[in-house]
């Protein structure tokens, strides 16, 4: 049977991605063969564990907490970011005045307020929201400003030949112009933003997935704690992957340069 | 006291621009009238200073001194009534925006209806033949019409005046004589004040009916050329006319000898 | 020259604003958690010490260092392995990216699992940290030379091998820079976590310790410099990066 050029191209990934788990189940096999020990446990009875994990009802409950928790974190975060990053980029004062600070919180790895964070107010979501917010906004802030300063001379100055007001030229030259920046720092900040719930929960035990894994942990079900970590690769992947689509719907003039 | 024939008036004009402490003279005491409906071509070297000047004219760029009037009035923004070309296209237009969009940007800091506005665009888009294709995005365009689109934008508000910055330097040859006959058909039709800026002396003197050529470091106008070429001109017949080959042995003798 | 001095005012500006705000409103209503500046300065001269350097500093410095070097070698390695073979990379690309996109700190308690307490643990968990972003960015950048630079390698016979390190691992520098920088972040991060979950020594620990002990103005020290250690590798980083590609980081403009 003759196969048609797009039924080839799947066939083709199909095999692929087979080829791929098979290699990757068998280096997984070699070292648990390896390790031979009740902590890294065969690829069968974690993807058994796997199974019975997603059949869990409070499982389902923990990963929407998570995605509360990420998409509340990235959203206050984007805010602060817009609001700073604006501010840096449209004035050479506020610059200096905040770059430093800002540029010293970035250097910090956001995991070290968590003690603080902790003692202070507590290990309830409100600290895995004020940390994530934290931390998207300080990644989110060097795209807003660059995304500012990098509109095209001469969109500025055609805006200029015909007039146009400042809130229109905001709307037709700036924002769309920023967003084709910004964009990839949302990718790169809503996968950060969903790091730190995560290690929020792992690290004080704020609620959600990363609570979760660290029980699992504590409590010596290895196959679980595998199975979380699987499951946090396929959060983290599908994130990855929406805000892709996204870019590509949206910015479509960017991909197509 | 406003004289109507004068459509443009640069008096004096001198550009210098500062870098680390020393002072770059550009240009030095240009004078030029265009009257209403002229075609001029601003011709010279790259580099010359060329697009400063026509920079200068449209309100973009501050003079160090001298003036610019139009109809009278100093030019210190850009004038009302203005089209302004540039030569990258991939950079003047906004590639967010569908061709139609572009087009219409001008009308964004114009009261127009609806239908009015609509009803323009569509004629400009005609009138480069670009009718079907107003749904496009500029990356989807090949080079040459995505300058159509950028030609479109200029004419949109019926400008009494056209300025022209190395317009067609992006694309390729056999396009680039389809876009200056275009240009020269509606600027005709329309009879606007157009003023381009060129590197190409067969371009210039094809399409204008006074070629001022600008030399020198910083540059002054060197020569200027009346072109008693009828309209409208054709690639074949114009170009191989032995009035048209004069001027052009005249415009590059003048060039080299400087 | 004036120019100069008013920048540095401007950019010290809001730190010492800060720092005073602060001093002041913790003078009236004190806050545990918040120690005023003062205090903090005083426990910088209270913790320093050539012991708990020793203690301390050195083995956190020894798990990045270590760690972040045999990371970034082996990221490198099999990034520009896998952006040379298709073949192998179209089988490779998904799991690394997969492993990539497990958050950071998720990975530590799995690794501690496996491999108990100890350094090795700590260290192998930055190495994995680095690995994954460093072999992601590695691939993309050397999977994108331009056609005319792989003309170049055929029509000069180089070869595979050759032909990747001396022209399409130079042609990538930049963007392969960029990942390195980008990591050192994660390694950081990876360094203070395996330290916070359950090492008991290192930076991280000393901070978790710190703030159990309820000792909060030491924690502050703590964290302060870690701070410090970021900022400084990022400075170094930028450095290099303008030294190595200026070509590539001045045409950006970006700001620090």
């Amino acid at each position: 049977m003759k196969l048609l050029p797009v039924q080839r191209k799947f066939v083709n990934i199909g095999q692929n991605y087979a080829l791929t788990f098979g290699i990757t189940a068998a280096l997984w096999e070699c070292a648990a063969l390896t390790v031979n020990s009740r902590s890294f446990p065969h690829l069968n009875s974690v993807l058994l564990d796997l199974l019975n994990l997603i059949k869990n009802i409070d499982f389902w409950k923990s990963l929407i907490v998570t995605f509360n928790l990420t998409i509340i974190g990235f959203v206050i975060g984007a805010l602060f970011a817009f609001a700073l990053g604006l501010a840096t980029a449209l004035n050479k004062r506020l610059n200096l005045l905040l770059s430093s600070s800002i540029n010293f919180l970035r250097s910090i790895p956001s995991v070290v307020f968590l003690p603080l964070l902790v003692a202070s107010i507590g290990a309830s979501a409100r600290t895995a929201i004020i940390l994530t917010a934290l931390v998207v906004s300080l990644k989110l802030v060097i795209f807003v400003s660059r995304g500012v300063l990098e509109t095209e001379m001469e969109h500025i100055e055609f805006a200029k030949i015909y007039h146009l007001s400042t809130f229109s030229k905001i709307c037709n030259i700036y924002i769309p112009s920023l967003f084709s920046v910004v964009s990839t720092g949302f990718r790169l900040s809503a996968s950060r933003a969903f790091g730190t719930v995560i290690a929020s929960g792992i690290i004080i035990g704020t609620p959600g997935l990363g609570r979760d894994l660290l029980f699992a942990e504590s409590n010596a079900e290895y196959e679980r704690v595998f199975s979380y970590v699987i499951i946090l690769g396929i959060v983290g992947t599908l994130i990855y992957a929406t805000f892709n689509v996204i870019e590509r719907q949206f910015i479509h003039w960017r991909v197509n340069i | 006291m406003k004289d109507r024939s004068k459509h443009i008036e640069i008096l004096n004009l001198s550009k210098s621009f500062e870098n680390s402490g020393s002072e770059l003279k550009v240009l030095k005491n240009i004078s030029l009238d265009v009257s209403s409906g002229e075609f001029i071509a601003i011709c010279g070297r790259s580099g010359v200073g060329k697009s400063t000047l026509i920079r200068m004219i449209a309100g973009l760029v501050k003079p160090s001194s001298g003036t610019v009037a139009i109809d009278g009035d100093l030019v210190v923004n850009p004038p009302n009534s203005m089209g302004f070309v540039t030569q990258d296209y991939s950079r003047s237009l906004l590639p967010w925006f569908s061709v139609e969009k572009n087009v219409a940007l001008p009308f964004k800091a114009k009261n127009f209806s609806k239908l009015e506005k609509k009803r323009k665009v569509e004629e400009v888009l005609e009138a480069v033949g670009l009718a079907d294709f107003a749904k496009f995005y500029p990356w989807q365009l090949s080079g040459g019409m995505q300058q159509r689109v950028a030609i479109a934008r200029s004419l949109v508000l019926d400008p009494k005046l056209l300025l022209l910055d190395e317009p067609f330097a992006s694309v390729d040859a056999q396009i680039r004589l389809e876009l200056e006959d275009l240009i020269a058909n509606i600027v005709l039709q329309k009879k606007i004040t157009t003023i381009i800026v060129t590197h190409d002396i067969d371009e210039a003197i094809y399409l204008a009916d006074r070629v001022i050529l600008i030399s020198d470091s910083p540059a002054s106008v060197s020569k200027i050329i009346q072109v008693k070429l009828a309209r409208p001109r054709s690639q074949t017949e114009t170009r191989s006319d032995p009035k048209f080959v004069k001027m052009r042995t005249q415009l590059y003798a003048s060039l080299r000898g400087k | 020259m004036k120019k100069k001095v008013n920048s540095i005012f401007w950019t010290l500006l809001l730190p010492s604003f800060i720092l005073i705000f602060w001093e002041i409103v913790s003078g009236f209503k004190p806050n545990p958690f918040f120690p005023p500046p003062s205090r903090i300065a005083g426990a910088i001269q209270e913790v320093i010490s050539i012991e708990w350097i020793l203690s301390s500093v050195k083995p956190s410095f020894i798990v990045l260092f270590v760690g972040y070097f045999v990371g970034a070698i082996l990221g490198l390695v099999i990034g520009s392995l896998l952006g040379e073979f298709v073949k192998m990379r179209i089988v490779f690309l998904p799991i690394c990216n997969f492993i990539r996109s497990i958050p950071s700190v998720a990975k530590v308690p799995l690794i501690l699992s496996i491999m108990g307490l100890g350094l090795s643990t700590r260290i192998s968990t930055v190495v994995i940290a680095v690995l994954f972003p460093v072999l992601m960015s590695t691939v993309r950048a050397i999977a994108a030379t331009r056609n005319e630079l792989l003309d170049l390698n055929r029509t000069l016979k180089f070869g595979r091998i050759r032909g990747l390190v001396s022209i399409r691992v130079p042609a990538a520098i930049g963007e392969i820079l960029t990942g390195l920088h980008a990591s050192v972040q994660v390694a950081v991060l990876a360094m203070i976590v395996s330290e916070m979950l359950g090492s008991g020594v290192g930076i991280g620990a000393f901070i978790i310790q710190s703030q159990s002990t309820f000792r909060i103005a030491n924690m502050w020290v703590g964290v302060f410099i870690v701070g410090l250690i970021g900022l400084a590798l990022n400075y170094l980083f930028m450095k290099i990066e303008r030294k190595v590609a200026p070509w590539y980081f001045k045409s950006k403009g970006l700001i620090a």
